[in-house]
């Protein structure tokens, strides 16, 4: 329960009611921003002032990606804060991919000795208890992705013997959606002993309720073509791959909820594979709004990362050298884009809207790390956590606007960057000083 | 020979020679002999100490253990044969620099600016091998100079304000590229930051802030920085239109002054205002700001603007409608061209060469002078037909070198792209060739060089240096090094991405911060993150 009362007065003591301490911190948060300052004074305006407050969705998160790129422990905690002056609760940790893999594993120490890009970009133990308790102490749940069974090249150099089509060059675009290819071999019952395992081991060291698994951009040709997956259908016949790829996801499914946990994957469990996902696993859709609609249908709980709208690393263009154009998912989505986004749209049913349970803006890091992580996710984060706090719509049912909302996220795009988050400015500043000069 | 792409030197010099010894590198030290230059000795110590504090090693080389060691480097060895310290477009760049396997560097230039750009290859020759300075495949030898001799970065400190400390790191990275023009774009519609003595209402009225100013202390300091970097700062005074600002202080001057809602009938963005070239009190409005201006700045050559002027602003206007009307035979075409004959001519009075935008070539009835330079924006095709007129051409065009473009349209209820997307990656912005379609040789000695353009409408400190790094240094190596190799192959950005690469984590290692091109992994396995 993140809901909360303000009282301020225009003389006296303020009052700050929650039913938990996560409702008191958003209540805080909004408490720091009636503050600001004229001239040397702080001064909350237009007191006295009552706010009851309660957020429409209670899935409000990020997608951020530590493995195509690295980002320190002090990055984490900075995006931590930044999250909480935006009232976003979960940090969707992306923690490993083909790229590196940084988190420590005390079953495969092999995965994090080897597949970290270096010693200092790693996650150790006490590093991710600590991001846990940090991200705790903001009302921030976290919930860490492994990854499988695509998008696990890094796997081949701790355990080259359960891998599939690792670092096939010049031709990777066969067998993966970006370089370098590399999947676990769904036809050895060693993969799945394997995943089970960093299961049992992940499932402890992070308390959220929520556990994801990947599963997205599962390639079939990398299996299709690998001989030892020819050797083992041949002598099998009655399976081929998509009944390996299902049998897959059912036993590390099935694995997992022996931990307690809930799953939670990518769309492409649900819609790309013959594998019937459980009733209680968290369907996350990036491809296809339609996926949202199939999703609730069938009764799934859904979030919402539609690339069109909230992955905020789209729009600066291919990142392969020889590629002079534009990436797949450009162009750039606008605070504008983002905040007319609504992950409800054409499901009407209230049963189903209800499963919708929010959004996660993405920023995947093939072209980002350290240096550009702040630009790029604020201040159009700021834009996705208002509708998925605030809904689409006022009390009266009128949809808000780009350009009646434009002033606030100055407002808040620069109360940001004085608590020390390189927020990318919108306009020139001569367009926040005068609202509604600069419409088209 | 070894091949000299193992040597990670941005941009590319001329030659490069490489051979296939290494060479610890014992102490910084860089000896200018019996110079008395200032520049010269500044260069020095800003080398030492970027020779003593960097360690860098390539990604492509992370794994690399311990190289074997042929030789001791005791210092460098710097000589300059002229004393000349005028820097403008015609100032030699040219320098050679001998790294022997053992023994002493000698860096030979006839300028103190060419040997800066020696300085700046030296201190990329020298990289970290488990802690120790080396330079690898000595004996080097390099003989370098540009292929152009216009090499910018504009920078609009209008539309947002820039604090000095970022121009400065702003000049010390584009150091870092060997860039030699800092286009300074220093006023427009939505500020005007910088001091005047002449109408002190202008800043009073149109800065930002206090402290969102440029004085006259801090713009001599921008150009005593940039001249200890070898970088000229040229300014730019963007009249008639572009002038809002003025109508803060001077509003009898102004036409069409903030129209709103419909700005978009009287401007290319809001807030709309342009000087009334009607009355003869703009000319002379500009004219002193010119005279002001061109005194504090020192550069030959002074940026007139000239681009988006809007004809409606002044056909809507009624005083224009009023002195038109007294005035048959006269059109808003012929007072644009008297506005622009007043101000060039002025301007060459003050013996400086005039720079504009294209417009004022043609999109106007008015003739520049045959010297003015002729900065192109709008199509790649104004290039070719720039020089075709016989104009010395800028190439700067939105579609290739302008970096802002890329975050989609920003009025706030406008959901769509901007005029300018999609945003230019490095790949595209590298291959575009500024000589394409010009076969006359003496057209393409017209094109002087390149400038590529950072508007600030969506930018600010916050993104600055991810914004220009390293796609800036894409456009330096063409500018610099020219797009073919000594063989006449066109460099193709998969061949370069890893030098680029490395030049970028150096960038990050002085404290610019430069985006990253790719995942880590790509930087440190070239060619396995190629389109097949």
């Amino acid at each position: 329960d993140e809901s909360y009362t303000i009282d301020v007065p225009v003389s006296g003591k303020a009052t700050l009611k929650a039913k938990t301490p996560y409702g008191a911190i958003r209540g805080l948060e909004t408490f720091s921003q009636l503050v600001s300052a004229n001239g040397y004074a702080k001064v909350i305006t237009n007191t006295p002032i009552q706010i009851k407050d309660a957020p429409v969705y209670p899935h409000r998160g990020l997608v951020i990606d530590t493995a195509r790129n690295f980002l320190s422990v002090k990055t984490i905690y900075r995006i931590l804060d930044s999250m909480s002056y935006n009232k976003l609760n979960v940090f969707h940790w992306h923690v490993i991919d083909s790229q590196s893999w940084p988190i420590e594993s005390k079953t495969f120490p092999d995965l994090h000795l080897k597949g970290a890009y270096s010693k200092e970009q790693t996650y150790l133990y006490d590093d991710v208890k600590n991001v846990i308790a940090y991200a705790k102490d903001r009302g921030i749940r976290v919930i860490p992705e492994i990854d499988v069974p695509g998008h696990t090249y890094i796997v081949s150099l701790a355990k080259p013997e359960i891998m599939s089509c690792v670092n096939k060059q010049p031709n990777w675009d066969r067998y993966a959606a970006e370089p370098p290819s590399g999947q676990l071999n769904i036809a050895k019952p060693e993969s799945i002993d394997f995943t089970n395992k960093l299961i049992d081991e992940y499932t402890k060291l992070f308390p959220d309720q929520v556990f994801h698994l990947g599963g997205d951009e599962v390639n079939r040709n990398c299996w299709n073509e690998d001989p030892d997956v020819k050797a083992y259908l041949a002598a099998h016949p009655g399976e081929d791959v998509e009944s390996l790829l299902a049998n897959y996801y059912t036993k590390v499914h099935d694995h997992l909820e022996t931990t307690g946990k809930d799953g939670f994957s990518w769309e492409e469990t649900l819609v790309h594979s013959k594998y019937v996902p459980k009733n209680n696993t968290i369907i996350q859709v990036w491809i296809d709004q339609a996926a949202v609609k199939t999703a609730v249908e069938k009764g799934y709980r859904v979030v919402s990362s539609h690339h069109d709208y909230l992955y905020l690393d789209c729009g600066h263009g291919a990142w392969l050298p020889n590629n002079d154009g534009n990436s797949w998912c450009d162009p750039f989505k606008t605070w504008m884009h983002v905040y007319n986004y609504d992950p409800a749209a054409n499901i009407t049913n209230p049963a189903q809207r209800k499963l919708i349970l929010g959004t996660e803006a993405a920023i995947w890091a093939e072209q980002t790390d350290e240096t550009v992580i702040d630009i790029r996710l604020w201040p159009r984060a700021a834009a996705v956590a208002e509708t998925t706090w605030s809904g689409k719509t006022d009390s009266t049912g009128h949809v808000r606007k780009t350009e009646e909302v434009a002033s606030r996220l100055h407002e808040q795009r620069f109360r940001m960057v004085g608590r020390g988050i390189s927020a990318e400015p919108m306009q020139p500043l001569w367009c926040a000083r005068n609202p509604g000069s600069c419409n088209l | 020979m070894a091949s000299a792409a193992l040597a990670s030197i941005w941009p590319l010099p001329l030659v490069l020679e490489t051979g296939t010894s290494n060479t610890t590198v014992l102490g910084g030290s860089i000896d200018i002999g019996y110079s008395t230059s200032s520049i010269l000795a500044n260069a020095a110590n800003r080398y030492i100490n970027i020779i003593n504090s960097e360690l860098f090693t390539s990604p492509v080389d992370y794994k690399q253990g311990d190289v074997p060691i042929n030789g001791q480097l005791i210092g460098l060895n710097v000589v300059v044969s002229s004393t000349d310290e005028t820097l403008g477009l015609t100032t030699d760049e040219s320098y050679t620099l001998d790294v022997p396997t053992n023994g002493q560097a000698i860096l030979n230039a006839n300028t103190v600016f060419g040997a800066i750009r020696g300085l700046e290859t030296y201190s990329q020759l020298i990289t970290a091998n488990c802690n120790r300075r080396i330079v690898k495949n000595t004996p080097v030898h390099v003989v370098d100079k540009p292929a152009f001799p216009h090499r910018g970065i504009l920078l609009d400190t209008a539309r947002n304000y820039y604090p000095l400390k970022d121009i400065f790191r702003t000049l010390d990275a584009m150091s870092y590229n060997k860039l030699n023009v800092f286009h300074w774009h220093v006023v427009d519609s939505q500020s005007w930051p910088i001091q005047s003595n002449e109408f002190p209402e202008l800043q009073k009225n149109g800065a930002y802030g206090p402290k969102m100013q440029y004085s006259y202390a801090d713009v001599k300091s921008v150009i005593a920085y940039a001249k200890d970097r070898g970088i000229r700062v040229i300014p730019e005074f963007d009249v008639p239109g572009h002038t809002y600002v003025v109508g803060e202080s001077f509003p009898e001057l102004m036409s069409c002054m903030n129209k709103q809602p419909n700005w978009n009938n009287y401007a290319a963005e809001p807030p709309s205002g342009q000087l009334n070239i009607a009355k003869p009190e703009a000319a002379n409005f500009t004219n002193m700001l010119v005279d002001e201006y061109t005194d504090l700045f020192t550069d030959n050559v002074f940026h007139l603007g000239g681009d988006e002027v809007n004809r409606n602003c002044w056909s809507e206007d009624p005083d224009v409608q009023a002195y038109l009307a007294a005035h048959p035979g006269e059109t808003v075409e012929s007072l644009l061209v008297n506005f622009y004959t007043s101000v060039h001519n002025n301007l060459a009075s003050q013996g400086k060469t005039g720079m504009s935008w294209e417009e004022t070539l043609f999109h106007s009835q008015y003739t520049p002078p045959k010297d003015t330079i002729i900065q192109t924006w709008i199509d790649q095709e104004s290039i070719p037909n720039t020089v075709a007129k016989g104009y010395r051409s800028v190439a700067s065009p939105a579609s290739a070198y302008y970096l802002d473009c890329g975050h989609g349209a920003w009025l706030s209820n406008q959901d769509g792209n901007s005029w300018c997307d999609p945003f230019k990656t490095w790949m595209h912005i590298y291959n575009f060739d500024p000589l394409a379609n010009i076969t006359d040789p003496s057209q393409q000695q017209l094109v002087i060089g390149a400038e590529v353009a950072l508007w600030s409408e969506q930018t600010d400190s916050t993104v600055l240096d991810g914004r220009l790094w390293p796609r800036a240094s894409a456009m330096a190596e063409t500018a610099w090094s020219g797009k073919t190799d000594a063989n006449g192959h066109v460099r193709t950005t998969a061949e370069v991405a890893s030098r680029l690469h490395d030049q970028r984590f150096r960038m990050v290692g002085r404290g610019i911060r430069a985006e990253p091109m790719q995942p880590l992994w790509c930087a440190r396995n070239p060619g396995m993150c190629l389109l097949p």
